[in-house]
């Protein structure tokens, strides 16, 4: 099971309200490489994964993830809280607005909603921990993309932090991997699939 | 219609921010970050014994924050915190 814990992994305190910066970091609620399809990537590889300690790490950093998606959306609704319809009128936020009006909807800032389509759980070790480090150095550089677009300390600021968290993830499923090919390396040199071809394991 | 505002604040102007937050906050940083590292390298000693210092401190620190402010979780430490006076995390009072 999981526990809400009543408090953000770290602070978020917009001053500004900005619609227009708001419908760019939306991406990172609900675009291909948010934190909504990193959590799900990551608890959903869990059930294939043959290695306890990979199963560990999947746990803690998808659980971590989840945290994210909650500071995004607390980014979100502080720059949407306050605003008139002319701080929404001609921005990027328009759209948007029209649809979901100031609610909190995971979508891409080009507009997709979110997809599951975003994610892979290919039922392997090798390839699923691949993928893993693939997303998060594909999120590390969606949060480059906003910090270079966001005019507002007060947003960079916890954009700093998330993009932080992108090369730690990185780095542990990077020690995750060496622990699957160690384990490979033994009696599987050819990499059949320890998940599924169980004499290997 | 250009008065038009649908995001009212909400919730009253007390807010949750002081020390303790931050202290708390710090604690579960550095608990976070030691439980991934140990996640992969589960031998490490140093890190283990990291992890048992930050634990006891966060407890304390989680229980004094708790009588302050509210619980944390559903097993949290009932607290002065009212529902007229909550905010959520996302709240920019909250932080």
């Amino acid at each position: 099971m999981w526990i809400y814990e009543k408090k953000l992994q770290y602070p978020v305190k917009i001053k500004n309200p900005n619609p227009k910066l708001a419908a760019a970091m939306i991406s990172q609620l609900g675009g291909p490489d948010g934190e909504l399809a990193a959590s799900m990537r990551y608890l959903h590889q869990r059930y294939g994964m043959p290695y306890n300690e990979v199963v560990g790490i999947l746990t803690d950093v998808g659980t971590e993830e989840l945290a994210h998606l909650e500071m995004i959306a607390a980014i979100i609704y502080q720059l949407t809280r306050n605003i008139s319809i002319e701080n929404i009128k001609g921005t990027m936020f328009e759209p948007y607005y029209v649809d979901h009006t100031t609610g909190m909807y995971p979508i891409a800032a080009s507009g997709v909603p979110f997809d599951m389509k975003y994610v892979g759980v290919k039922g392997d070790p090798l390839a699923d921990l691949a993928e893993s480090q693939a997303a998060e150095q594909k999120a590390r550089v969606t949060y480059d993309n906003l910090i270079r677009l966001s005019d507002d300390p007060d947003v960079t600021d916890p954009l700093r932090f998330l993009r932080e968290r992108e090369i730690v993830h990185f780095q542990r499923f990077g020690d995750a991997m060496r622990v699957v090919q160690d384990k490979l390396d033994g009696k599987n040199f050819y990499a059949f699939n320890p998940a599924f071809d169980k004499k290997t394991r | 219609m250009d008065k038009f505002n649908p995001a009212m604040s909400q919730g009253c102007s007390c807010e949750r921010n002081d020390d303790l937050l931050t202290q708390l906050r710090q604690m579960d940083f550095a608990i976070v970050e030691v439980t991934l590292y140990l996640d992969v390298y589960p031998d490490c000693c140093e890190a283990k014994e990291y992890l048992e210092t930050m634990r006891a401190k966060r407890a304390k620190v989680a229980a004094e924050y708790e009588s302050k402010h509210g619980m944390l979780t559903m097993y949290g430490v009932c607290g002065e915190s009212s529902d007229k006076c909550a905010h959520w995390p996302w709240h920019y009072e909250a932080n």
